[in-house]
């Protein structure tokens, strides 16, 4: 027998390895990043991810209209508070709002405070969906890069351009990993911005927290990211399902003083439960019952037997807490039965065209359904005056973007945040710093124009870790069944900012 | 022509040999000053984990003649455990790895059992169900699994206090890694190269090219097809243990069906049959959907227009096509070729018996399954004869 023969195979294919990899050496992102060109190529429309995880803010229609900002000129935040910033009696400390402390010696030796921040630029990175199933979401960062050229072009951030350089991801958490490593690695990026997915997020944060890589404004609904105690340097930006489930309760605790029985169909992942135990945990202490869960696995044909089972309790309100077609089914499951609750749906089915046409189709309508908004949409009529729209809409055109996709939107309220970020850090003592944005990350404060009018946003160091905590119910209103109806708002705006606090909360809630 | 020619077990011959092994082993070894960066040299690690896991595929695959696609789900099934365990309950990376193997055993062999009845395509598709099901299971018992925000343990592994690598440093945690990952995964490489060359591989390739006449020489086919199949499933369970201690962290989406079916992608790619094709195929497995993402990143003529990146998986596809036209025996094919040009071994003729005719060995290598396509020819016999009288 040739006892030996793949030896020779093994050592040439080893160096040919070695080699391979060699040759791929640094990878040169393409500096300015993913922006300014024509939209034909993209499959675009970003799809509400079912594990809950990325969802857009955009999609929802409202006609609550009313543009509260009066603003002129260019769309953007204000210059920075100066309030915090580096300890006059310790450089190595740098104190925010409520508590909240840099310490830098506890960073590793070679950190470096001022990485990736010259006198012209500010580079940040994200990892990203560029291709497979979700490459949708990739619009998301074209509309986040096209809103920081025009901040560019009216000061940026005294004098300086945000460069956001992406690499894709697949939303593969391994491969978030990895992108994430090298970016940690290269020793060029201020901070992290918008990052997607849950997973991908919990995948690389304890390295960046070691590493002291401000991870801001992560696009995923997950509680963790009110973790200011473990985590420091990881911050979330959306409205989490825990969150949205308390103003469901707020909202209810109105129309119903007199309390009411809860039946919820539930989409059983993470995404779902969060639902569950938000509202479980808003619900204590006041009249209202949840009298039965009905859970639906993620690839269920549908939830006819959930709904047999709701109905079965014959509870005053619904909750619809899937995503999806999930939620056209459910709708149109109560609006052919005889049962009538009153229906709450996640936000994140508020695309009309995605999940109320088909009902059109079917000769239902999903009226009166609710659902929380939190932001602005572009494409709805009430909101063509608006200042951060009409920026929007010239921004886009003068990109050569589909203004009408509103992932871009979303791109522009992660962007806004982003800017103030580091607006607000610029002006702090030690001035534009990566702990000094990070301090700013705990310090938002201004109200964002993406929001609904009325609506604010804000962090208060260890105090609150949440950015956007509230929201307006809204009721879907047709006046022709044929047609798409409107959401009209019910009720006063529900502003629960500062209420949630942090991740302590969340977890003990469990 | 070879350049050079080599008699077997002759002291030149035994040099050539050493001094492969010997550059051979100083490669592995010096890789991760070779990667530098710490993200380069956890793509090593990754390498060898699913170079691993790629050389259990190939025990079933290429040896036994059993085509499993639900390999995916006992990686995952074997990171799960590992990563479970060292998340909640507090064992060590290493405690994991025996359990691991023997869960995991135990799944393929209770999988191997229908693939005693079914052969080809329709065992492909009752394997692709576990593969199928992996992912929904996870999901499903998410309170015990993480449920689609996966798995993760902060606590990592990290250099013990006699190796001169330091854990404090960027550098040090990984590379321990990289050479724990290594050891591990070369120990299973000899294990599975030893016993291919054994009764047992010997047993396995007889009943995968004829069934009936392995049976008629004495060989226990359903012992020999479920066991093997359980061997995989087992060694494939700790290249997914192995996975946790690169990266802690585990989550639905990485084992599921493209895992088992980009394995079986690399797998010919590698090299079927051929133990160390799997080392090819892990270097494949890691670096070529990375480089094609990156690549299509930077494409002038696409990059930086919205979904350009989309194309990275058009990319990923051709390349694959193109690499079946051009080495359809995959990388080992190509590498034996390459070594008949430069290298040729003659059998010592001190071996032969006195009467044997001259033996002619062409420059061509032999194929991985010769006997599988073409009935034996009466030269082959001789050549059997004569060559298997060491």
């Amino acid at each position: 027998m040739k006892k030996h023969r793949w030896v020779v195979p093994t050592t040439l294919l080893v160096s040919a390895g070695l080699i391979a990899a060699a040759c791929g050496g640094d990878n040169k992102s393409s500096g300015g990043a993913a922006a300014t060109t024509t939209a034909t190529t993209a499959a675009a429309t970003a799809t509400t991810a079912a594990a809950g995880a990325a969802t857009t803010a955009g999609g929802a229609t409202t006609s609550a209209g009313a543009s509260g900002s009066t603003q002129e000129g260019p769309v953007i935040p204000a210059a920075g508070s100066g309030k915090y910033g580096q300890d006059p009696n310790n450089k190595n400390l740098y104190v925010g709002p409520s508590g909240f402390q840099i310490d830098t010696t506890k960073c590793p030796s070679d950190w470096n405070i001022n990485q990736g921040i010259t006198n012209s630029e500010i580079d940040v990175f994200a990892s990203y969906p560029k291709s497979g199933p979700l490459a949708g979401f990739a619009l998301l960062y074209d509309g986040m890069q096209a809103y920081y050229d025009y901040v560019a072009q009216n000061g940026g951030i005294d004098g300086r351009k945000i460069v956001l350089t992406g690499k894709d991801d697949q939303y593969a958490p391994a491969s978030t990993k990895t992108n994430s490593d090298e970016a940690l690695a290269a020793n060029k990026y201020a901070a992290f911005n918008t990052m997607l997915g849950t997973p991908n997020n919990l995948g690389i944060w304890d390295d960046t927290n070691r590493e002291c890589m401000p991870q801001l404004l992560n696009g995923t609904g997950a509680a963790q990211w009110g973790d200011v105690e473990n985590h420091p340097w990881t911050t979330g930006m959306q409205l989490d399902y825990f969150s949205e489930a308390g103003l469901w309760v707020s909202w209810l605790k109105q129309k119903f003083p007199n309390g009411a029985k809860v039946a919820s169909i539930t989409f059983n992942n993470d995404f779902g439960q969060s639902y569950v135990k938000g509202f479980k945990h808003y619900i204590q202490g006041t009249n209202i019952q949840l009298v039965g869960d009905f859970d639906h696995d993620p690839t269920a044909p549908n939830i006819d037997n959930q709904y047999t089972s709701a109905a079965a309790t014959n509870a005053d309100v619904l909750l619809l807490q899937t995503t999806g077609t999930y939620c056209t089914q459910g709708m149109a499951d109560v609006e052919k039965g005889s049962w009538h609750p009153t229906v709450i749906m996640s936000g994140t089915c508020g695309s009309l065209n995605q999940f109320f046409q088909p009902l059109i189709q079917e000769g239902l309508t999903g009226k009166n359904t609710y659902l929380i908004q939190t932001f602005k949409d572009p494409n709805d009529p009430a909101n063509a005056n608006d200042p951060i729209v009409t920026t929007y809409k010239q921004v886009m055109q003068k990109a050569g973007l589909d203004a009408t996709k509103t992932t871009y939107f979303t791109g522009f309220i992660f962007a806004w945040f982003m800017t103030e970020i580091l607006k607000e850090a610029a002006s702090y003592k030690g001035g534009l710093n990566r702990a000094n944005i990070m301090l700013a990350a705990r310090a938002i404060q201004q109200t964002n124009p993406t929001l609904i009018a009325g609506l604010q946003s804000k962090m208060d160091g260890l105090k609150d870790a949440y950015l956007t905590e509230g929201g307006q119910m809204v009721k879907y209103n047709v006046t022709d069944p044929k047609q798409l109806g409107t959401f009209v708002p019910d009720g006063p705006l529900i502003n629960n900012e500062g209420k949630l606090g942090t991740y302590a909360t969340v977890s003990k809630s469990g | 022509m070879a350049l050079v020619t080599l008699t077997e077990r002759t002291p030149a011959h035994r040099a050539y040999q050493t001094i492969f092994w010997v550059l051979g082993i100083a490669m592995l070894l010096y890789i991760p000053w070779f990667a530098d960066k710490p993200a380069r040299i956890d793509q090593f690690t990754q390498v060898v984990c699913y170079a691993v896991a790629i050389m259990a595929l190939n025990l079933v695959i290429g040896f036994s003649g059993q085509i499993s696609l639900g390999h995916s789900a006992f990686v995952g099934l074997g990171a799960y455990t590992t990563i479970i365990l060292v998340a909640d309950h507090n064992w060590s990376y290493f405690s994991t790895i025996p359990l691991a193997f023997v869960l995991t055993f135990a799944c393929g062999f209770l999988i191997g059992l229908p693939a005693l009845r079914i052969r080809g395509l329709y065992l492909a598709v009752v394997t692709l169900a576990a593969a199928t099901v992996f992912p929904t299971l996870v999901l499903k018992y998410g309170d015990f699994t993480g449920g689609p925000n996966g798995k993760q343990s902060s606590s990592r592994l990290l250099p013990p206090d006699w190796s001169p690598l330091d854990p404090k440093s960027r550098f040090g945690p990984v590379a321990y890694r990289y050479f724990l990952c290594l050891f591990i995964g070369a120990l299973l490489f000899v294990v599975a190269r030893n016993l291919m060359r054994s009764r047992v591989g010997r047993a396995l390739i007889a009943q995968r090219d004829n069934q009936t006449s392995a049976a008629t020489s004495g060989v226990n086919l359903p012992v020999y097809r479920t066991l093997i199949f359980g061997l995989s499933a087992g060694i494939a369970g700790i290249a997914g243990s192995l996975l946790m201690i690169e990266t802690p962290q585990a989550t639905d989406t990485k084992f599921g069906v493209n895992l088992a079916i980009f394995m079986v992608v690399a797998l010919v790619l590698g090299g079927i049959a051929s133990i160390p094709g799997a080392i090819p195929a892990g270097l494949i497995f890691v670096f070529v959907p990375y480089y094609t993402r990156n690549w299509s990143d930077n494409i002038s003529w696409l990059g930086n227009r919205p979904g350009a990146g989309a194309i990275s998986g058009v990319f990923y596809g051709l390349l694959l096509i193109v690499f079946i036209f051009v080495l359809p025996g995959g990388v080992m094919d190509g590498i034996h070729r390459v070594k008949a040009r430069l290298i040729k071994v003659i059998p010592n003729p001190v071996w032969l018996p006195k009467d044997h005719a001259e033996v002619v060995i062409g420059d061509e290598p032999a194929s991985p399954f010769p006997e599988m396509v073409t009935e034996p020819t009466d030269s082959d016999l001789t050549a059997t004869t004569t060559r298997g009288s060491e």
